[in-house]
């Protein structure tokens, strides 16, 4: 082997080390951003490869994966966002109008137990909340990013990325208690 | 829940994401101890972040990871292999070839350079050392930044596109002056100006004529990159927005010498 095979093959190896880990994450994101199996495959590829390529700009030591997911969004943004098909949103504000009587109207049983909604209905409520608030949650709670990452990632301000998490929870709290109740939940009595 | 005390907001999310310091914490706690609607609000938002973080992984990443494994190894290593010559003359042969890989480099090197820096500015490998969105601000640092060749900043803002800022760059062994905009659904469009020849430019371009301006269009690996010359300047813009949009932002902001 040649000393230039030598060195890409090392250099090949460390980035698998560091980089392969968080595929799964990096898929997540992928995935619930397209909602399209085969542009998320070629997203993550990408991303993969792009990053592959600039390796040498990344800092050992710091956060491999929100660097990954900075990448990702990057390409999504300039790349699938305009082509990809827009899934119907709904409206933020008005489920978060909802939110107290929601939370009012639901039993103790109901906000502890998670048992009354499943993942395909978290899905779909993710999937319906606009591009901006869904990116938040993706980046902090599916790529489990800090708000700091995600705000570089999503190139806004920290208080933004606190503010959409914040609306965008509600939001899904509110969709998620509808599609329960639509599936004949019914929240216990409570009792005075 | 008829509680008329101010309630907590935002900072019940803070806690559920361990972002407040031992002070907070403590008001915090004290507050949801005796209130039950901050209570509730506290367990319909920790539930919806369990559940979404407790969303399973989709399908088929094995194959994924299989399939990136492979793509890197189809990846070329950046050195250049040696051939298996002697020292002596791999050094005479490179002595010869200095001078023509000196040449060579400059006229097949800009178009690769430019979208590497695209590429390597999307990804943050590195970031702009003025961030304004002020044209004339930015021409005025490219100056004090000793940049020697006069710079035109565009003002794109009526076609969609903020200015975010720039840097003073190398592209392929030269000063560069690099700024970005960002466009309409979030696109990236980055531009470079430095001392150049549209005739430095490498075979295969698309030459298209406006306004007696000539233009030389690349498109590689989903990439648009259009040069065109303003006396000893060359300007590049490049982006993987649509190539015709880069072609007609172009044509717009392109001036005679």
């Amino acid at each position: 082997m040649t000393a230039p095979d030598a060195q890409a093959e090392e250099k090949r190896r460390r980035f698998e080390e560091t980089a392969l880990p968080f595929l799964r994450a990096i898929h997540g994101v992928a995935w619930r951003l397209t909602h399209d199996a085969e542009e998320a495959r070629d997203l993550v590829q990408e991303t993969y490869l792009r990053a592959y390529r600039t390796f040498e700009g990344f800092r050992a030591g710091t956060n491999c994966k929100a660097w990954l997911l900075t990448i990702l969004y990057s390409i999504f943004v300039n790349r699938y966002r305009k082509k990809r098909r827009q899934p119907r949103t709904i409206s933020i504000e008005e489920l978060e109008r909802q939110f107290p009587s929601q939370v009012e109207s639901a039993g103790p049983m109901d906000r502890l137990s998670d048992r009354l909604w499943s993942d395909r209905e978290v899905e779909e409520a993710l999937a319906a909340l606009p591009e901006d608030f869904r990116s938040a949650v993706l980046l902090v709670d599916v790529g489990e990013l800090s708000y700091e990452e995600a705000a570089a990632a999503l190139a806004c301000p920290v208080g933004t990325v606190r503010s959409r998490l914040f609306r965008a929870r509600k939001a899904l709290f509110v969709s998620l208690q509808d599609y329960a109740r639509r599936a004949g939940y019914r929240a216990p009595t409570r009792t005075p | 829940m008829n509680d008329v005390r101010n309630h907590l907001d935002v900072e019940i999310q803070d806690l559920l994401d361990g972002r407040l310091n031992a002070a907070e914490l403590r008001r915090v706690e004290l507050h949801l101890a005796d209130c039950e609607r901050c209570r509730a609000v506290r367990d319909a938002l920790g539930r919806v972040r369990r559940s979404v973080r407790g969303l399973p992984p989709a399908a088929g990443l094995d194959v994924l990871k299989r399939e990136i494994v492979e793509r890197l190894e189809g990846e070329p290593p950046r050195i250049r292999r040696l051939r298996r010559f002697g020292v002596a003359a791999l050094l005479a042969a490179a002595a010869i070839l200095a001078v023509v890989l000196l040449l060579a480099s400059r006229r097949k090197d800009l178009p690769a350079a430019a979208a590497s820096d695209f590429d390597q500015y999307t990804s943050r490998a590195f970031s702009l050392e003025l961030a304004t969105g002020h044209p004339e601000l930015l021409e005025g640092y490219f100056s004090q930044r000793g940049v020697k060749f006069p710079t035109r900043v565009f003002d794109l803002s009526m076609m969609g596109y903020r200015l975010i800022g720039g840097r003073v760059h190398r592209l392929a062994g030269r000063t560069s002056a690099l700024f970005v905009y960002r466009g309409p659904n979030d696109r990236t469009l980055l531009c470079e100006m430095f001392e150049g020849l549209a005739s430095e430019l490498p075979a295969g371009a698309e030459r298209r004529v406006h306004n007696g301006i000539p233009f030389f269009l690349y498109r590689r690996s989903g990439r648009t990159e259009v040069f065109w010359p303003e006396g000893r300047i060359l300007c590049v813009l490049v982006s993987d927005m649509n190539a015709e949009e880069v072609v007609q932002l172009a044509f717009a902001k392109a001036v005679k010498p």
